[in-house]
C-alpha cells in the first residue's frame, strides 16, 4: 500500500514522532530536522549510547523542556528569568533550568560518560554553561575552557574559547577526548573523580558557581563515545543547527 | 540587568512556587543583599496572567550580581 504523505503527513521514526508529539512541535522544519537527528544518530550507531539529549526546538517552555532520549525522563524545569526563542534557551548568569538528574542518576559511571553544549556564543569569563561545579561541566576563564567530565578542574586541560558544539568523552580513569566544532578531537589528562550524588545537572548555570548569558541551542549525556563518534555527534548536530537556520 | 527588589516575606511565600508548567519563582541576592525578582519577557507574559500579576507592578531596578571567586587563579 502507497501511503499518500499529502493525505496522512509525514512518517517519522517513532522516536522523533514521540518527541514531536510530547514537544507540541508543528514547524515542519523543525519536524523534519528532529526526524533527521535522530535517524543521523541511529545511522552513527550513537543513539544507543546517549542518554539525554535537549535539542532546544520549538521556541518555547514547553517544546525547550523534553528531553528527545526518553520523553518521560529529565523534562527541565526553569527558574525565573529563562528566555526562550528559536535560537534554544537563554539565561542571564544566575537564572538556569534543571534536569532533575544527578551524575549519580543519569545513567553513566565515572570513567564511561560524555557530555555537550552547543553555544551561540560564550561571552563571559568566570561561567559555566551546564552541569555542575566541582567535575561535570566546561569552565571559561579569559579566553581559555576547561573542560571536566569526572575529573576535577585542572590548569593543564585548558583549550581555546569556542562557540558551537563542544563535547567530552572519558572511558577510562586517567584521561578524556575533548572535541570542538572545527578541529579533531583531543585526548587531554585529567584523572577521573567520583560522580556527585548531591548536585542537579543544570544547562544556562554550572550549579553551585556561575552561569552564562549565551543562547544555548543543544545539550546532551552520553555513555562515553570515541573519537570518530564525537565527530560524527558533531557533523549530526551541525546538520541539525543548520536545517535551524542557526548553526554557528 | 534590571529586575524587581522584593520583601524577605515575598521570597519565603513565593521561592521554588511554580507559576506556570515549567517554571518557578527563583529569588536572588544582589551585591547589596537584596532579594531580586529577575524575569524574562516569557516569565512577565505568564505571570501576567496569574494572582502574582501584583509582581510586576514592582519598579525595575538595576542587579548587581555577588562576586564569585575563581575557582583557580
Amino acid at each position: 500500500m502507497i501511503i499518500n504523505p499529502y493525505l496522512f503527513g509525514p512518517v517519522f521514526d517513532p522516536d522523533a514522532q514521540a518527541f514531536i508529539t510530547a514537544a507540541a512541535i508543528v514547524n515542519p522544519t523543525e519536524q523534519t530536522a528532529i526526524n533527521t537527528l535522530v535517524i543521523d544518530l541511529k545511522g552513527y550507531n550513537i543513539w544507543n549510547k546517549t542518554l539525554v539529549i535537549y535539542p532546544f526546538v520549538g521556541g518555547t517552555a514547553l517544546s525547550n523542556s523534553k528531553n528527545l532520549k526518553n520523553i518521560s525522563l529529565g523534562t527541565l524545569s526553569y527558574t525565573t528569568g529563562v528566555n526562550h526563542g528559536t535560537l534554544g534557551i537563554q539565561g542571564n548568569t544566575v537564572s538556569y533550568a534543571d534536569t532533575g538528574l544527578k551524575s549519580t542518576t543519569i545513567g553513566f559511571t565515572q570513567n564511561n560518560a560524555a557530555s555537550g553544549i552547543y553555544l551561540q556564543s560564550w561571552t563571559l569569563g568566570q561561567t559555566m554553561p551546564y552541569g555542575h561545579f566541582g567535575n561535570l561541566t566546561m569552565y571559561r576563564t579569559g579566553n581559555v575552557v576547561y573542560p571536566m567530565i569526572n575529573n576535577a578542574l585542572n590548569t593543564s586541560t585548558g583549550v581555546p574559547i569556542l562557540n558551537g558544539l563542544l563535547q567530552t568523552s572519558r572511558d577510562n580513569a586517567l584521561n578524556f577526548i575533548f572535541k570542538d566544532k572545527n578541529n579533531a578531537p583531543v585526548t587531554l589528562t585529567s584523572g577521573s573523580s567520583a560522580l556527585n550524588s548531591t548536585l542537579n545537572l543544570y544547562v544556562c548555570f554550572g550549579n553551585n558557581y556561575n552561569g552564562v548569558n549565551d543562547w544555548i541551542s543543544f545539550n546532551y549525556y552520553a555513555l562515553a563515545l570515541t573519537a570518530t563518534e564525537l565527530t560524527n555527534m558533531n557533523t549530526a548536530v551541525q546538520t541539525f543547527q543548520t536545517t535551524l537556520g542557526r548553526q554557528v | 540587568m534590571e529586575g524587581r527588589i522584593v520583601t524577605t516575606e515575598t521570597v519565603q511565600e513565593l521561592q521554588g512556587v511554580f507559576f506556570d508548567d515549567n517554571t518557578f519563582f527563583d529569588f536572588v541576592l544582589d551585591i547589596n543583599d537584596n532579594y531580586f525578582l529577575l524575569l524574562s519577557e516569557q516569565d512577565e507574559v505568564e505571570i501576567a496572567l496569574t494572582e502574582y500579576a501584583y509582581l510586576l507592578e514592582i519598579p525595575l531596578s538595576d542587579f548587581i550580581s555577588k562576586p564569585t571567586p575563581p575557582p583557580f587563579e
